[in-house]
């Protein structure tokens, strides 16, 4: 069982790491991005080719991957605010899956469907945690990605630039109107979504048994929102504990053999039993209505 | 009114002259359908196949005809599997397929094949489908056949006690996958310590990995393609299972894969569809030169390729009479018992057909890394016979 468990946290990692990504850029602009899985690797991947190309160290590479997701991410953002600030929320987030479309070719035709290797963030060291041996890397980034979980909220909460980004994320044109800039915030959250998205795809990369292409780790961005959603993309914490959930779960349908075949499938069951719950009320009401 | 009459006279002469060369001259038109681009982009087959064509047009064609190969690509969409072996087919008035490539061709294409009375000799067949189907033979062995191949000979010549299989789930490969693990257990009279057929190509290795560590597998044959492949063994090495056997399968045979790993990948065995490409064998020169002239990275896919052109090629130089589809058809129908065709490149004959049980023989060599490079274990062709 603990075996199971571990399995499925290494399995979930990637999908709330990834998922605190949407999550971010949801709670803060009011979009749920499709892309974030495709601004991911465009920044990981031209980290990983940067380092191979220019024999640089590894730590120097992931941060030209870092600041290459911020790039892709501010960019991104900036679209959807110079073109789509005033848009309804479902024709933003309806932008996000042309912008993914457009990212996913883009890479695909530079990088190619050769698997990257990517370097451990921790040298390679290894854990072993019942009978399952983790990268150490992986429960780092795991801390890290708490770290900023908690971050994120309490400045969110906190502080006064947090109030006006949720004001902004809420109720977009009113911000503008009483002053604040609000092309300049969502291309910081984008970029800020976009690097964090970044090292999770690189720590995917390291620390996982994935295969490493371009394409196949695109797929991600569908657990990746599946967390999020758990998450009610407004959550970093149950994003987080969505994603690890969802990875235990698929190691656990994968170990028992008559429904191992379906584990990919389990995202949709998860997603309709949450909607069901969380719109429970609103049935009701509107059935008083 | 002479002179009119004249004139017409000659203008039709003229018409005549310019007509019958350029009909006799009419290119032989040879298609293929192969996914190029997609999920699992397969543009050697096709690639090594134009090569062999160009060299016999730059030779003066066949019966003073060149060949017009006509690619097109499917994307692996089903959809547009079926509309260009309709365009191909109908349209472009194709006589024969070689060196097609697909995921999709043989299942979604076959009975339509069968209607036009039109054959392929696929460079490349990942689907079972292609090696039930009579207007199909491939003159690749084939997922099922490598893994019946691979599961004997880690059986019976490694002598692997505790032998576990994880096949690629994915639907094109069930029927293979039941067919190879029944004959595996008829042949050798023994049982499958593990198997399994949940393994999906977007899949973390991990959780597979851990079923196999927790059965206690010592030897593991794993089905998966080349980038599947090298997640696999990154989970084999995390996971402390560098002693047990690994078995792998020809996409996994190539140099990039021995690269990705160096020392790391030593003792992996895999097997090679036709003569180990990466070895230095005569068999390979004409290929390897012709394939080096075209700027075509060697490959087996590539090998596939070159090999579906040069069994057409052959044949269409026995054709006596006119070359059309009907003449072709019955051209490669005739390649069976003693008029099937050999090759060095490859251990079974090519033939054609309709009574015959495509799947019944397969011969294929097995290779290990060795110091970071593939070394050939089996000179000889490894023939295994199915029973069903």
């Amino acid at each position: 069982m603990l075996e199971i468990l571990v399995s499925g946290l290494i399995v979930g990692a990637a999908y709330a790491a990834l998922g605190l990504g949407v999550t971010l850029v949801a709670k803060m602009s009011g979009v749920v991005s499709f892309a974030q899985a495709a601004v991911a690797l465009l920044g990981s991947y031209t980290g990983l080719v940067a380092g191979t190309a220019f024999r640089l160290p590894p730590l120097l590479a992931l941060l030209v991957g870092l600041l290459a997701g911020a790039a892709v991410g501010a960019l991104f953002g900036w679209i959807i605010a110079r073109w789509f600030q005033g848009a309804d929320v479902r024709i933003r987030s309806s932008a996000t899956i042309a912008l993914m479309i457009g990212g996913l070719t883009v890479g695909a035709r530079i990088f190619g469907d050769t698997p990257r290797e990517a370097p451990s963030l921790l040298g390679g060291h290894t854990l072993a945690l019942g009978g399952v041996t983790l990268d150490s890397g992986l429960l780092a980034a795991l801390a890290v990605s708490v770290c900023l979980a908690v971050a994120l909220d309490l400045a969110l909460h906190r502080t006064h630039g947090g109030t006006r980004l949720q004001a902004y994320a809420e109720r977009p044109v009113t911000a503008e109107l009483i002053g604040i800039p609000a092309q300049r915030l969502t291309v910081l959250v984008w970029g800020v979504a976009g690097a964090i998205s970044a090292l999770a795809m690189h720590v995917v990369m390291s620390a996982t048994a994935r295969n490493a292409n371009f394409m196949a780790l695109s797929l991600l961005i569908i657990p990746a929102l599946c967390a999020s959603l758990i998450g009610r993309f407004q959550s970093f914490y149950l994003t987080l504990l969505g994603g690890l959930g969802l990875g235990i779960l698929e190691a656990l349908l994968l170990s028992i053999p008559d429904v191992a075949p379906y584990a990919q499938a389990v995202y949709l069951p998860v997603i309709m039993a949450l909607l069901l719950w969380t719109h429970r009320k609103e049935v009701w009401d509107g059935q008083r209505g | 009114m002479i002179s009119m009459s004249k004139t017409l006279a000659a203008v039709a002469a003229a018409c005549a002259a310019a007509i019958l060369p350029a009909h006799a001259a009419e290119p032989i038109r040879i298609g293929a359908i192969s996914s190029i681009s997609g999920p699992l982009p397969l543009p050697e087959s096709p690639a090594a196949a134009r090569a062999v064509f160009d060299r016999v047009n730059a030779a003066g064609g066949i019966q003073g005809r060149r060949i017009e190969y006509l690619v097109q690509d499917d994307k692996a969409d089903a959809g547009a599997s079926a509309q260009s072996a309709r365009d191909l087919v109908d349209s472009k008035g194709v006589v024969a397929f070689a060196g097609s490539s697909s995921l999709q061709d043989c299942t979604t294409n076959g009975n339509f094949y069968r209607q036009r009375k039109v054959l392929s000799i696929p460079g490349v067949g990942g689907e079972f489908t292609c090696y039930r189907n009579k207007n199909f033979a491939p003159v690749s062995v084939g997922p099922a056949r490598n893994t019946l191949g691979s599961l004997l000979y880690t059986a019976v010549e490694l002598k692997a006690d505790k032998l576990c299989a994880f096949l690629l789930g994915i639907p094109a490969h069930t029927a293979g996958n039941r067919w190879a693990v029944e004959n595996f257990e008829k042949i050798s009279g023994q049982k499958l310590h593990l198997l399994d057929t949940t393994v999906l190509p977007p899949d973390d290795m991990t959780p597979h990995v851990l079923k196999a560590k927790s059965a206690g597998c010592t030897a593991i044959v794993f089905s998966g393609a080349e980038q599947m492949a090298l997640a696999w063994v990154k989970a084999m090495k995390m996971q402390g299972m560098g002693d047990v056997t690994l078995m792998l399968m020809t996409p996994a045979y190539t140099a990039n894969f021995a690269a990705a790993l160096g020392r790391d990948g030593d003792g992996i065995y895999t097997n090679s569809e036709y003569e180990p490409f990466l070895g230095d064998s005569p068999a390979l020169a004409d290929w390897r030169k012709l394939m080096a002239d075209n700027n075509i990275p060697e490959s087996s896919f590539a090998q596939g390729g070159y090999l579906a052109a040069t069994v057409l090629v052959d044949v269409l130089e026995r054709i006596e009479g006119p070359i059309t589809r009907e003449s072709v058809t019955a051209a490669l129908r005739a390649i069976k018992g003693g008029q099937a065709i050999t090759h060095s490149m490859f251990g079974d004959t090519f033939s054609f057909d309709e009574n015959m049980d495509t799947l019944k023989v397969s011969s294929t060599k097995f290779v290990r890394l060795k110091n970071g490079k593939w070394q050939v274990v089996t000179p000889d062709y490894y023939v295994v016979n199915a029973i069903q």
